[in-house]
């Protein structure tokens, strides 16, 4: 007679056990009796994950951006232990987590994002700042975006196996707006997109963006909308997030990024005194 | 003889401060390049051996225990176990929370035995007790603010003079910590926001030191007459000399433009990629630009700035650490 296999995980892992391919339980420590039985390991602890996000709309305008936020894999919990709907998620994640959670967390966005923007009155004629305010730091619909977009993703994750941790805020980090503002291997016309979607860019921001864009280095998109969108006003009337009659809301003066690090910013290290 | 891997004057003046401020409880950041020996200064404070010349009679009276914070699992709970599990680090310490351990009543709660062990240890004994916060970039950007304001409350539970932190991060503290506002809203950044001090590449003494240690292990020992070189092409920066001198000893004196020779060794270049990365992006960009000779009037505050983060020497005119890290940006 043959003696079982025993497996034990450790720490946060967990083990499903299927037969024949298809799943039979999840276990801290199981004993396989025949080859039939195979196990997949796999970790209950939470992660930060980034997804990238390109080509999104946003009243027209195409932008990339990241999405970060902290989840597990636990469909023990998430699933109240339904075998029906354990064996679902099990079976059907053949393909990379990542990717998964990628295509979820993209489905979601985009929804969440499309609703924002159908109840916002933008006007023809809105700047390309206007046009992305809904994401932009400091816009109170990006918070109202980031909260709803927790809810309904605290809502639709479980059903794929994982648990969101709100204790660690979603956050949207990396915003490019290249793909409207250059025109690869036409500088000229690259200069014309500037110039035409941030009009406020004073010569030098101008000339520094561009030696970005061609270098392909980081911009902070967030800074050179504010100061782009400075001649007409970044908070005017056109502004789709703003109430005509509200009291403007003052941009923040440091943006949380670090894309560009303001004189307090730099004014904060200092050196190590010199013995003696 | 085997070279000890530290001078008792390693890091002179970055030892004298933080034991200075340990001593009255006082907290600090250090802000470091990733492979500048921020580890190697932990080790040195963790070791101990050389501590005794700046605090004489105080010496068993200050501990520091490390916490390793490349390990957290980004909980709260975590956080509390990585501090308590240093607590056991520093043999002098260790035995201390055996003792603790034997006469306290069993906690299930991580938060409330590490605030008993603290107490025990500042309070009862009545010692100085700096938690040294290693690589906390990710616990800072990440928080949550009320996990970072219990390492203020900690402090305040009783042990004001005794508990202190020093912090290491790569990039600016409160930067790191924008998503929640932790310049404004934070009582443990306040603890240190006044000491963020930058942790420069090793003086040439500790370079030459480092290098005579990493010579001695390599088993195919530079010749002295390189020592020169080998020290310019580093500029003090711990991983990169590593890094020449494992190189250097595989495939012997390279001929010819030196810099040119090690600036095109992967190794080289992924450490020097490594380093560039862990800068904020404001950095990256400005530093970019001196690389490829294209930098402007305004960009002068951030060069002011990377001058006291020691990734230049000069200004006018340009000098880096390493013309090592010139070089690779240039062929990015």
């Amino acid at each position: 007679m043959t003696l079982p296999r025993r497996v034990k995980a450790t720490g946060t892992k967990r083990i499903a056990v299927f037969r024949d391919g298809r799943f039979q339980r999840v276990a801290g420590t199981v004993l396989l009796w025949n080859d039939s039985d195979t196990i997949e390991e796999f970790d209950t602890k939470f992660e930060r994950h980034s997804f990238r996000l390109t080509s999104l709309y946003i009243n027209g305008v195409e932008l990339d951006l990241t999405v970060n936020l902290t989840c597990a894999f636990d469909p023990s919990a998430t699933l109240s232990r339904d075998p029906k709907k354990m064996a679902d998620v099990f079976e059907q994640r053949r393909q990379p987590v990542h990717d998964q959670l990628e295509a979820e967390v993209r489905r979601v966005f985009e929804r969440q994002l499309q609703h924002m923007v159908s109840q916002l009155d933008l006007s023809g004629n809105a700047t390309i700042g206007q046009r992305v305010l809904p994401i932009l730091e400091g816009s109170p619909t990006r918070s109202l975006l980031l909260k709803s977009l927790e809810i309904a993703l605290d809502r639709s994750l479980p059903d794929l196996g994982y648990k969101l941790n709100r204790d660690f805020p979603i956050t949207f980090t990396n915003l490019d707006l290249s793909p409207v503002m250059m025109d690869p291997g036409n500088p000229t016309r690259t200069v014309e997109l500037i110039r035409r979607h941030l009009p406020g860019l004073n010569m030098a921001m101008l000339e520094d963006l561009i030696a970005s864009l061609q270098a392909g280095d980081p911009i902070d998109w967030q800074d050179l909308l504010r100061e782009g969108d400075a001649a007409i006003g970044w908070h005017s009337d056109a502004d789709p997030s703003q109430p005509k009659k509200a009291e403007p809301t003052p941009a923040p003066s440091n943006p949380p990024t670090d894309h560009r690090l303001s004189k307090e910013d730099l004014s904060v290290l200092k050196q190590v005194p010199e013995v003696g | 003889m085997p070279t000890t891997r530290y001078l008792p004057t390693y890091r002179q003046k970055e030892a004298r401060l933080i034991t200075q401020l340990a001593q009255r409880g006082q907290s600090l950041g250090f802000v470091g390049l990733a492979g500048t020996g921020k580890s190697n200064l932990v080790s040195f404070l963790r070791d101990g051996t050389y501590l005794a010349q700046y605090l004489g009679e105080e010496t068993a009276r200050v501990h520091f225990a490390p916490v390793d914070a490349t390990t957290w699992q980004q909980t709260p709970d975590h956080l509390w176990q990585l501090m308590l599990n240093s607590l056991n680090k520093p043999q002098s310490l260790a035995k201390l929370i055996e003792e603790a351990a034997s006469t306290s009543a069993d906690q299930e709660d991580t938060l409330n035995v590490l605030k008993e062990r603290i107490k025990f240890i500042c309070q009862e004994r009545g010692y100085q007790l700096t938690f040294i916060l290693d690589d906390f970039d990710d616990v800072l950007r990440t928080g949550p603010l009320p996990m970072l304001e219990q390492l203020n409350e900690l402090r305040s539970d009783g042990n004001r003079e005794r508990l202190s932190y020093l912090v290491f991060t790569k990039k600016l503290p409160h930067v790191l910590g924008r998503t929640h506002q932790l310049e404004n809203n934070s009582k443990f950044y306040d603890l240190f926001r006044h000491h963020v001090f930058a942790l420069d590449p090793y003086c040439d003494e500790d370079a030459r030191h480092m290098l005579d240690h990493l010579n001695k292990e390599s088993g195919k020992p530079i010749s002295r007459r390189y020592y020169g070189e080998v020290l310019t092409l580093a500029g003090g920066h711990a991983r990169l000399l590593s890094v020449i001198v494992g190189i250097w000893a595989q495939s012997g004196d390279p001929s010819g433009d030196r810099v040119a020779y090690f600036g095109a060794q992967p190794e080289v270049q992924q450490e020097c990629r490594r380093l560039w990365q862990g800068l904020h992006q404001h950095e990256q960009k400005v530093s970019m630009l001196v690389a490829k000779g294209q930098p402007t009037d305004h960009h002068k505050d951030v060069m002011d700035h990377l001058l006291r983060r020691g990734i230049l020497k000069n200004i006018d005119p340009i000098e880096w650490f390493s013309p090592l890290l010139p070089w690779v940006l240039k062929g990015e």
